[in-house]
């Protein structure tokens, strides 16, 4: 039976439950990439209905959360690329993008301070971050996940750190202080 | 706020977990899934396309809502409204799409042919510059001021139907408007009841972030859906059909 033969409910049962129970996780992942709630949801949904069409295969080889995160890190650079700025000129001035008009930094400062920072950050430095720090993806995982070496995913790190002392401050002087 | 290179992970979850979750919509990614399968397995013909009335599109699906009557009233209301739903899904039409939110109108114009599942969308912005949206198929084209040049286009990825903007309170999803998913809910989906006047309200559970109901009216003239108007999310989106059988020509952007 081909790929694309209508899934067995054995076969949907089980993608139901993985569904279910990397959700909350992924969907988290899927907003620091996207750095906007709504785009990392739909992006989420986006990568899911895409791993249900391969389910199969995808289980068969045994861990569709690495697929599903290489998915979600692919599916942001068509956001980064194509969608963040340009996107929103065609929206409603009331839903402008956050980070640039500050609507929301003026609320919620701290978080935004971040989101900021890490919104400024090349994709691949970004994941790189989104990976590490808040998925605890070791360099190897890592460098799996987006398909480069160790040494690339080092670099990464480092210029990303580099960038967000800069756009952080308070970082800079914790992490001058207390990490050297 | 301070952060060193350890606390990162925690103020990245902080981040992340500031907002509202949602339950899986395991229910809804099957679908899609199936559908994409489907669409996958039949290839890119319009003919068993415009058949199976795929449904795919932004964040916003339909699924029947429950505890439908079955009077003969309303039996017969759901047939008349399926009967305009698939009359409309095999015409090519003008398409005008409007929003209202609590403080502002939105009104986007152009045409839609079903069976290609191609259409187009345009209007100015406030800042004076022509925007278009085109769909083909699965494809979405945007027209956009890009780093100070106006009418680039861009293709974006992950999406069906025409985006719009997010409405009403900020929990609302991005949405997208499909006008094929919105004829074959109308066609397949939901309780429908009619109010008289060639007028039908009706409801359909959505599958939102929120899972709210979308309810609301369709009107239906000379056998074909003319006007569809719903609330989500605090704001108004109306889509007006029109000038049944126009051309539809829609090239992709180079």
């Amino acid at each position: 039976m081909s790929d694309h033969a209508i899934a067995s409910p054995t076969s949907d049962a089980a993608y139901a439950d993985f569904v279910r129970t990397v959700w909350k996780h992924h969907l988290r992942v899927a907003r620091l990439l996207t750095g906007d709630p709504e785009r990392g949801e739909e992006l989420l949904q986006e990568c899911l209905v895409k791993l249900y069409v391969r389910w199969r295969k995808v289980a068969k080889q045994g861990d569709p959360q690495a697929y599903l995160r290489r998915m979600l890190v692919n599916g942001s650079v068509s956001w980064w690329r194509s969608g963040r700025r340009e996107y929103l000129l065609a929206e409603p001035p009331e839903r402008a993008d956050p980070v640039a008009d500050g609507a929301l930094a003026a609320v919620h400062e701290p978080r935004e301070e971040l989101r900021r920072a890490l919104l400024a950050l090349p994709r691949q430095q970004r994941a790189v971050v989104v990976l590490r720090h808040y998925a605890d993806l070791t360099e190897r995982e890592v460098a799996a996940t987006l398909g480069c070496t160790i040494g690339t995913v080092k670099s990464h790190h480092a210029r990303a750190m580099a960038r967000m002392r800069e756009l952080l401050p308070e970082l800079e002087s914790q992490d001058s202080e207390g990490m050297r | 706020m301070t952060i060193n290179q350890d606390d990162l992970g925690g103020a990245l979850r902080v981040l992340a977990d500031g907002d509202d979750d949602a339950p899986a919509p395991v229910e809804r990614l099957m679908r899609r899934g199936r559908q994409a399968r489907r669409r996958r397995a039949v290839g890119v013909s319009a003919a068993v396309l415009g058949v199976a009335a795929v449904l795919s599109v932004g964040v916003i699906g339909v699924t029947a809502e429950t505890g439908n009557p079955s009077g003969v009233t309303v039996q017969a209301a759901d047939l008349r409204l399926a009967a305009a739903s698939a009359a409309t899904e095999r015409e090519t039409f003008g398409l005008r799409v409007t929003m209202r939110s609590e403080t502002r109108t939105w009104v986007r114009e152009g045409a839609y042919d079903p069976a290609a599942r191609a259409g187009y969308l345009s209007w100015t912005d406030d800042h004076g510059t022509s925007q278009e949206q085109r769909v083909i198929g699965d494809d979405v084209y945007l027209k956009l001021t890009i780093d100070g040049k106006r009418n680039q286009w861009r293709k974006m990825t992950g999406g069906a139907g025409f985006p719009m903007t997010n409405l009403g309170d900020g929990g609302a999803p991005a949405m997208s408007v499909d006008p094929s998913e919105v004829l074959a809910a109308l066609r397949d989906n939901g309780t429908v009841k009619e109010l008289g006047g060639s007028r039908y309200s009706f409801a359909f559970r959505g599958e939102t972030t929120s899972g709210r109901t979308v309810t609301g009216t369709v009107e239906v003239g000379s056998g074909k859906v003319g006007k569809v108007s719903y609330d989500v999310g605090g704001a108004a989106l109306v889509l007006e059909f029109f000038d049944y059988g126009t051309a539809v020509r829609v090239e992709r952007p180079a």
